[in-house]
């Protein structure tokens, strides 16, 4: 019986660490997906602020934040204006491939609880 | 049509709640869609930017587009600008299978509460309100 109850702790496990890989690097993705397609450039500054975090580690959750970290990052995020260097800059640089990638990251997760559970 | 037409609906609630009047007015704050101006004028200003994929289950109706959008604050006095915000956000941030003009929402979702953007360099202040609707199509 003790045995069973340590496979199925082993189980539960590898697939918490399996997702927590996987929001890891979908957070990433996402993270080069702004920095590298929708945010704005002028000086360079505020892209080269881009910034992924791990702000919550614990058995039970695993939270990611991204950011950028300048003054004005929320007034560029925030204010509606024409962007035009990259071609897609745009205001809603963080929040616009987040949503887009939003479904991704369920997937990856599905995917690598799965893998887990058959590996 | 409600993908076209979804923001000047809201914006025509907004007026009927006496936020201001839709398009320009020098007698009350203009109410605007899809355009923002570096103006030395209150004003609360509607963008639409994007949205989520519909191919995820939001309820039993068939076909649902789910767009976001922004309602930007702007006026000379923070207390105003804070007030105004915030009371927006109350109003739209929970509306369900809610009928407004040529649109049926299925919902409006408020993503979080009024955000502080800026002072400009004229001396409003601005903030920012964020939402997700889901919209039959």
């Amino acid at each position: 019986m003790m045995d069973a109850e340590a496979g199925i702790r082993a189980a539960l496990e590898k697939m918490w660490k399996a997702s927590c890989q996987a929001l890891d690097e979908s957070a990433d993705e996402i993270l080069k997906i702004s920095s590298q397609t929708y945010c704005p450039v002028d000086t360079g500054l505020l892209k080269s602020t881009a910034k992924d975090e791990l702000v919550v580690d614990s058995d039970s959750e695993h939270t990611r934040e991204l950011s950028y970290d300048t003054d004005y990052a929320k007034i560029v995020h925030e204010v509606p204006y024409n962007h035009y260097n990259p071609p897609l800059a745009q205001y809603k640089y963080l929040e616009v491939p987040m949503r887009l990638q939003e479904q991704k990251v369920v997937a990856n997760i599905q995917s690598a609880v799965r893998d887990s559970i058959d590996s | 049509m409600t993908l076209e037409t979804y923001l000047s609906d809201i914006a025509t609630y907004l007026q009927t709640q006496g936020y201001g009047v839709v398009g320009s007015s020098t007698t009350s704050t203009p109410i605007q869609i899809g355009g923002y101006y570096e103006s030395t004028y209150n004003a609360i200003f509607l963008t639409s930017y994007g949205g989520s994929d519909s191919n995820e289950i939001v309820s039993t109706e068939a076909s649902s587009i789910n767009p976001d959008f922004q309602i930007l604050v702007r006026h000379s006095s923070q207390q105003t600008a804070i007030e105004t915000s915030a009371s927006i956000y109350r109003l739209l941030r929970k509306k369900v299978s809610w009928d407004i003009g040529t649109t049926h929402f299925i919902y409006v979702r408020g993503k979080a509460p009024p955000i502080f953007v800026r002072k400009t360099n004229s001396g409003f202040f601005e903030y920012s309100i964020n939402f997700s609707a889901s919209l039959s199509d």
